[in-house]
């Protein structure tokens, strides 16, 4: 299941460093094959992957503290969520996804700035609720702050990036740390174009 | 004194490649300064997110901002282009914008060169006449079938163009299940379906490759050289006579002029920041019609104070868009027996059909005989991040995300097909839709930024509604479900043009019916910004031709081809 990928982009929470933990907690190679899809007919079962997801990465994040990647991860898969008969956030590495992202040089700096406080915006919606941070909220009552959120225009805007970043994780080119082996085209029955990229494009102008 | 070239290009797109093979053909010397990178098709593959979704064709909207001005309540109020999320960046690289686009190609018809005369003046726009007709670009509409490459098949229909030759060089690219479709249900409609002429080989032609039907041709490079961008098709020519030099990372900010108001040099920065000069004998502009008026503008001098060429005032007046007018339906497999349903499951991309009935809105319930415009009908196109967002994104009741975002990814991508047409209707030409230098904002390079105004005239959006409702009475006969149309009059953000409009007039237009500047009689300006009124079809067969017609003229100003 060797993928390349870009060495510049192997970054803390990649879909690699993910599969590394997967393997030492015992998942193991079937557990690996579902969960990129392979050598499976109709290839929508997935493994659930429920006290599996790692709160925290192995290393460092690039962009994101500590407490802002376990709420964004939290968020990401309730927007996502893991199930027999979808891959979830989980599944496509969408935080490791996002934390490479927000790193990129073509984003507005705002946007980035957006992300960040809007997680920790998040979290103080939580503590209203009396939680300790918006992860250790029930799916109910993670619903209910993200609705919330909505509300006002800076809330929504974040919805909206943390949203469409979570998409590209589930269906941008896995040369980009998302959707690993094509896992979110195949659960849409969905054709890249081609040639497919042999390396992401990291902001350098031609 | 001797010139550094002959011929000077700013902007090597649909405008500037054209003029750089003619001119280097007929034994001249030519540079291409391009502010852009030089990209082949070994660069091009279909990364949604590093081709569509960064800016590896587009400029940063913090380092090379525009601003928009939109009329509010109380006026006009001006936004800068990172605050707004659009703006008209369309692709800044060697060949430009015609890398990116999907090449649908239509001609105008004889009386789009004669607007006025043939509707009349209309309350609150500024429509004028061509200086020229339909039978003077005819040659050039049939040398870009040859030399750009258009794929085709003629069809007789009402509105069928005059053509000198039969048919299209090309046969067309083969096509899904679908056009069949629709050319049955427009026939039983009373109305004339036709096939859509496309920039687009269908068979290697020279160092071409032919179409590999991958189906994601607009927003992306074409990897195969299939589709008919300058870089593919008219620069290789200019390359080769070896009297053609294409710079990159060239950015023109100015043209200097003498005390006799002749342009005489263009000073421009590289990729370093570092400024050099070159001097030529023709200037030729072509940087898209937004960017062309900002560097007039920014190109002031001894008998240019407002700016070269600006002697009327009307550089960067008379912007034009097209008006955009959209919809789209669901073809559902549930919906269809399972030999349709098969059939639509095709892989093909191509549907390649548009309707011209309403090209002339005749209809006593509408008002007055009145210009109107084509449909397009096309697949949505397939980028899945785009559509999973617009699900997620675009309901005017709230967010979508979980389990229900899920199913509706399922539905919409597992379900069926997505259908949509285009309808394109010309933009009112009015004093309120322009572009200026902006007072205090500047990019990266201290140069003050575009500020567009986007004034939109009622008619717009009355002959958008129009075509609108056309395109959804073809949904519906087609079986399509979930149908939404919208026509807000919304300028689009890649047909761009006007700006510095031909007449013979000089107090009423930038350039003369050669596109030589009124003024500046070594200045050509060979994009869109020309037009006095942009019609309702895309733009850029029209700019292929018109750009092949001016460079005929340069070749005479210059004494003719020379061996």
């Amino acid at each position: 299941m060797a993928r390349s990928m870009d060495s510049q982009d192997a970054s803390p929470g990649s879909h690699l460093d993910r599969r590394t933990v997967l393997a030492s907690s015992g998942v193991g190679f079937l557990g690996l094959a579902l969960l990129s899809g392979l050598g499976l007919p109709g290839c929508t079962r997935l493994l659930r992957l429920e006290g599996v997801v790692p709160t925290s990465p192995d290393a460092s994040p690039r962009s994101l503290t500590l407490q802002e990647w376990r709420t964004l991860a939290a968020a990401q898969e309730h927007f996502l969520p893991s199930t027999q008969d979808a891959p979830g956030a989980s599944d496509v590495n969408g935080i490791g996804y996002l934390d490479a992202a927000l790193a990129h040089p073509d984003l507005d700096p705002a946007d980035v700035a957006a992300v960040k406080n809007g997680a920790g915006a998040l979290d103080r919606v939580a503590r209203d609720m009396d939680a300790p941070d918006f992860a250790a909220l029930s799916e109910s009552r993670r619903e209910e702050a993200l609705r919330q959120l909505e509300q006002d225009d800076e809330g929504d805007t974040w919805l909206r990036l943390v949203l469409t970043f979570t998409l590209e994780a589930l269906l941008g080119d896995p040369v980009y740390g998302g959707n690993p082996d094509g896992v979110g085209w195949r659960w849409l029955e969905h054709s890249p174009g081609f040639p497919r990229p042999t390396r992401p494009y990291t902001g350098n102008h031609g | 004194m001797m010139s550094d070239f002959d011929v000077c290009v700013i902007g090597s797109g649909a405008g500037g490649g054209p003029v750089a093979m003619t001119l280097a053909e007929a034994g001249y010397s030519v540079v291409v300064l391009e502010k852009g990178p030089w990209f082949t098709e070994q660069d091009f593959t279909k990364d949604e997110i590093g081709e569509t979704r960064r800016h590896r064709f587009t400029a940063r909207l913090h380092d090379e901002p525009q601003t928009v001005e939109l009329r509010e309540d109380d006026g006009w109020a001006a936004y800068p282009t990172w605050e707004t999320g659009w703006d008209f960046w369309n692709g800044a690289m060697v060949g430009g914008s015609s890398n990116l686009m999907s090449g649908f190609f239509h001609r105008l018809k004889p009386d789009d060169f004669r607007q006025r005369s043939v509707y009349g003046p209309l309350e609150g726009a500024d429509v004028s006449d061509w200086p020229i007709s339909y039978d003077d670009l005819e040659p050039y509409y049939d040398k870009v079938e040859k030399v750009v490459g258009i794929s085709g098949r003629v069809v007789a229909h009402p509105q069928a163009d005059r053509r000198s030759s039969p048919d299209f060089p090309y046969p067309p690219t083969g096509e899904h299940p679908l056009a069949g479709w629709i050319d049955e249900v427009g026939h039983a409609m009373g109305l004339h379906p036709f096939p859509v002429p496309r920039a687009i080989l269908p068979y290697a032609v020279g160092a071409r490759s032919g179409c590999s039907y991958s189906g994601f041709c607009g927003s992306y490079g074409c990897t195969t050289g299939a589709k008919g961008s300058s870089r593919a098709a008219l620069l290789p020519r200019a390359l080769a006579t070896g009297r053609c030099e294409v710079r990159p990372h060239a950015m023109a900010r100015r043209i200097l002029s003498d005390s006799q108001g002749r342009a005489t040099h263009v000073e421009f920065h590289d990729r370093e920041g570092q400024i050099h000069l070159l001097s030529a004998r023709i200037f030729v502009v072509a940087c898209q019609a937004i960017e062309t008026a900002r560097l007039l503008l920014m190109s002031t001098g001894p008998r240019h104070p407002t700016g070269l060429a600006n002697g009327s005032g009307l550089v960067g007046r008379n912007l034009l868009f097209s008006t955009v007018g959209l919809g789209d339906g669901d073809l559902l497999y549930k919906n269809f027996s399972s030999e349709r349903a098969a059939a639509l499951r095709s892989s093909a991309p191509f549907i390649n059909r548009a309707f011209q009935d309403w090209y002339v809105i005749d209809d006593p319930e509408h008002g007055p005989r009145r210009k109107g415009g084509t449909i397009d009908f096309l697949f949505l196109h397939p980028n899945p991040i785009a559509l999973a967002r617009w699900f997620a994104l675009s309901s005017a009741d709230r967010l979508v995300w979980g389990a229900p975002l899920q199913r509706a990814l399922e539905q919409a991508f597992r379900g069926g097909r997505h259908l949509l047409f285009e309808a394109f209707a010309d933009w009112q030409p009015s004093t309120d839709s322009r572009m200026t230098l902006d007072p205090s904002i500047k990019d990266k390079w201290g140069l003050p930024v575009a500020r567009v105004r986007i004034g939109k005239h009622p008619r717009n959006r009355e002959t958008g509604d129009y075509l609108v409702a056309r395109g959804r009475e073809i949904l519906e006969r087609l079986g399509a479900e979930n149908i939404g149309t919208v026509s807000r009059g919304s300028p689009s953000t890649n047909l761009v043009a006007g700006t510095c409009r031909f007449g013979t007039d000089p107090q009423r237009s930038v350039l003369d019916p050669d596109c030589r500047a009124h003024e500046v009689e070594n200045l050509f300006v060979t994009d869109g910004s020309f037009m006095p009124t942009g019609g309702s079809v895309p733009y850029t067969w029209t700019l292929y031709a018109n750009a092949f017609r001016v460079a005929d003229r340069i070749v005479a100003q210059l004494g003719g081809v020379r061996r």
